[in-house]
């Protein structure tokens, strides 16, 4: 974890500490600049009001609600006119013009930290509206991939209750309800891999082996029904990458399941390994049919998944491809889809690692 | 019909899991006893004196762990965790606190029948290998691990290990086919003053698997439990499976 990692967590703990920190900083940065200007022109510091309405806008753009804003107007306003305005080292608004200099100094300084303080929730708010249409859009195409499902399962069970059967029938009809409850929980598995990346505080980050974890997901893969041999490359350095496991075993699942799934004619599955500038690339690709150009650019985005016929073709994975990308783009990488050496598709995506370990 | 059957006890709270696990059971000729909350789960326990434990960790009334630690106390029963994916940290607890081994949801009755035999087996040979007794070596497909030489052989060749690669895969073939859990082995290994981080261990996993695996993304031997620990394929595996 890194000092900046560390920052970020603490922060996240202690809004308060936060912004207080925020304040005393810009109003104590604010000073200073003041005191050095003062030594270039000792009049009256005409300049101080200025500058002091600018820490005002720096500390309401930092710091969270309105208080923190109004505070620095206070402060600021009284600093003026103590340290900056003459009397010097003096509270006065006896002189001319010093009521209604500073009355008017307060109310800027108050509007504008109400003002960028609403304008930063109608971000929010914007963005919340955003993020709220993207979960609607993947609810409504999970339940709709859920329907099919549910319904042979249905279908088959009471079938198997009711009905007189061949042992022969019976067993067809429970190898059905089989596959298609673990269709169900590759979906589920996939969705709960969605609420961890949504909530960053839940991915929880260790150095893996990335071995072990590639080699973890070959395993899993290879329990579903007609999964393809894949073979993987073995980098001469033992690479510490920091990342969520579970999350990047269920990104290398979705792809190998992307290619049973999706890839007609794919016969294997290679995964390639490279290292270049502080990134390990990781490209999943086979010798299936490829991905036609015309799709490449919206495949991953999940608009090609709300675009399709409404066809109830479950073998569809609707949204393992975008949960892969949130997952990657979690933990600062990319994902990409291109041609594969092959002659199949190729989905590669990147992850940082921090430091070399080398074999001893 | 006067043969003893072995008993199982099935600690589950879901009423459809529990029924799925009671048929499978009985279907493969244990005889079972159920228990669907923490309370009768001891109760259970100490009068019906099971042979083998299957213990849901999310019980409505009790921490599984506890259980483990409760039954621990008192006896070497084998147990094996029931947990739901997502959970590492709790299966190395549930490890350490002396379960014997974990099975994750969703499983399939061909993987739940195969670790109630290989629990059954080791409450029989006791926590140690019992092929290492006989002639100081370990063996599982075309690896033999040497005690008494100190070397690891793969098809009959040396494959030169550092010490402490070899105290590693010792330790591992001391208990095969178990699941030890990082915290374990840096403790075997390294002592009291053990590092608490588990990189050291992972490093020396990965060179090993380079000497010994052919494949190391494919391993033969050594198995990676992603978050928990490491496994070594056992001998009677393929005939499990």
């Amino acid at each position: 974890m890194s000092i900046t990692d560390r920052v970020r967590a603490f922060f996240q703990k202690n809004q308060i500490g936060k912004n207080v920190l925020v304040l005393l900083l810009t109003l104590g940065a604010t000073t200073g600049l003041a005191v050095l200007l003062s030594s270039f022109d000792d009049d009256n510091n005409p300049f101080a009001t200025a500058v002091f309405i600018m820490a005002v806008v720096i500390v309401a753009r930092w710091t969270d609600g309105y208080i923190w804003g109004i505070v620095a107007a206070f402060i600021g306003t009284f600093c003026v006119n103590y340290f900056f305005t003459y009397p010097f080292w003096a509270f006065s608004i006896s002189y001319t013009g010093y009521p209604l200099t500073f009355t008017v100094m307060l109310i800027v300084s108050v509007l504008i930290s109400t003002l960028t303080t609403r304008i930063k929730q109608q971000e929010r708010l914007r963005f919340d509206i955003e993020r709220e249409k993207m979960y609607s859009n993947l609810l409504r195409a999970i339940a709709h991939d859920l329907r099919t499902p549910l319904t042979a399962i249905i279908g088959a069970s009471s079938t198997i209750q009711e009905q007189e059967l061949s042992a022969a029938d019976k067993i067809r009809l429970a190898e059905g309800i089989r596959k298609d409850a673990e269709w169900l929980v590759r979906v589920t598995e996939n969705l709960l891999s969605v609420t961890r990346v949504s909530d960053h505080a839940l991915i929880k980050k260790k150095d893996e082996v990335l071995e072990e974890i590639i080699c973890s997901a070959i395993t899993k893969y290879h329990r579903f029904p007609d999964s393809l041999p894949v073979e993987s490359d073995t980098l001469k350095d033992i690479i510490f990458l920091p990342m969520d496991a579970m999350l990047i075993e269920q990104v290398m699942i979705n792809l190998f399941d992307n290619v049973s799934a999706h890839a007609e004619g794919a016969t294997k599955i290679w995964i390639h390994l490279r290292k270049e500038n502080g990134m390990v690339f990781i490209s999943v690709e086979d010798d299936g049919c490829g991905i036609p150009p015309s799709l490449l650019p919206q495949i991953l985005d999940g608009t090609y998944m709300s675009k399709r016929s409404r066809s109830d073709d479950r073998r569809d994975m609707g949204i393992g491809l975008s949960v892969c990308k949130s997952i990657i783009e979690a933990h600062e990488g990319h994902l990409s889809a291109g041609k594969s050496r092959h002659g199949g598709a190729a989905f590669e995506f990147s992850l940082p690692c921090e430091e070399d370990m080398y074999i001893e | 019909m006067n043969k003893v059957l072995q008993k199982i006890l099935i600690i589950e709270d879901d009423p459809g899991i529990l029924n799925y696990l009671k048929t499978t059971v009985d279907a493969a000729g244990y005889e079972t006893v159920t228990a669907t909350n923490g309370r009768s789960a001891i109760h259970m326990i100490t009068s019906h004196c099971p042979d083998c434990i299957l213990l849901d960790l999310g019980l409505p009334d009790m921490d599984g762990i506890d259980i483990i630690t409760s039954v621990r106390k008192w006896t070497l029963t084998p147990i094996i965790v029931i947990s739901a994916r997502n959970s590492e940290e709790n299966k190395a607890l549930a490890l350490d606190s002396g379960a014997d081994d974990y099975i994750t949801k969703p499983f399939g009755s061909v993987e739940l029948l195969a670790r109630i035999r290989t629990a059954l087996r080791h409450s029989l040979t006791a926590a140690e290998n019992k092929e290492i007794g006989i002639d100081g070596c370990y063996r599982v497909g075309e690896l033999e691990i040497d005690y008494k030489k100190l070397r690891v052989c793969v098809c009959g060749e040396d494959v030169h290990l550092t010490p402490n690669e070899f105290r590693i895969i010792a330790l591992l073939g001391k208990h095969p086919g178990r699941v030890l859990t990082y915290k374990y082995m840096l403790r075997e290994l390294w002592g009291p003053s053990a590092p608490m981080d588990n990189k050291i261990l992972r490093v020396h996993m990965a060179s090993i698997r380079r000497k010994i695996e052919k494949d190391p993304t494919n391993p033969q031997y050594i198995f990676t439990e992603v978050g928990v620990g490491y496994r070594i394929a056992e001998n009677t595996q393929e005939t499990d499976n």
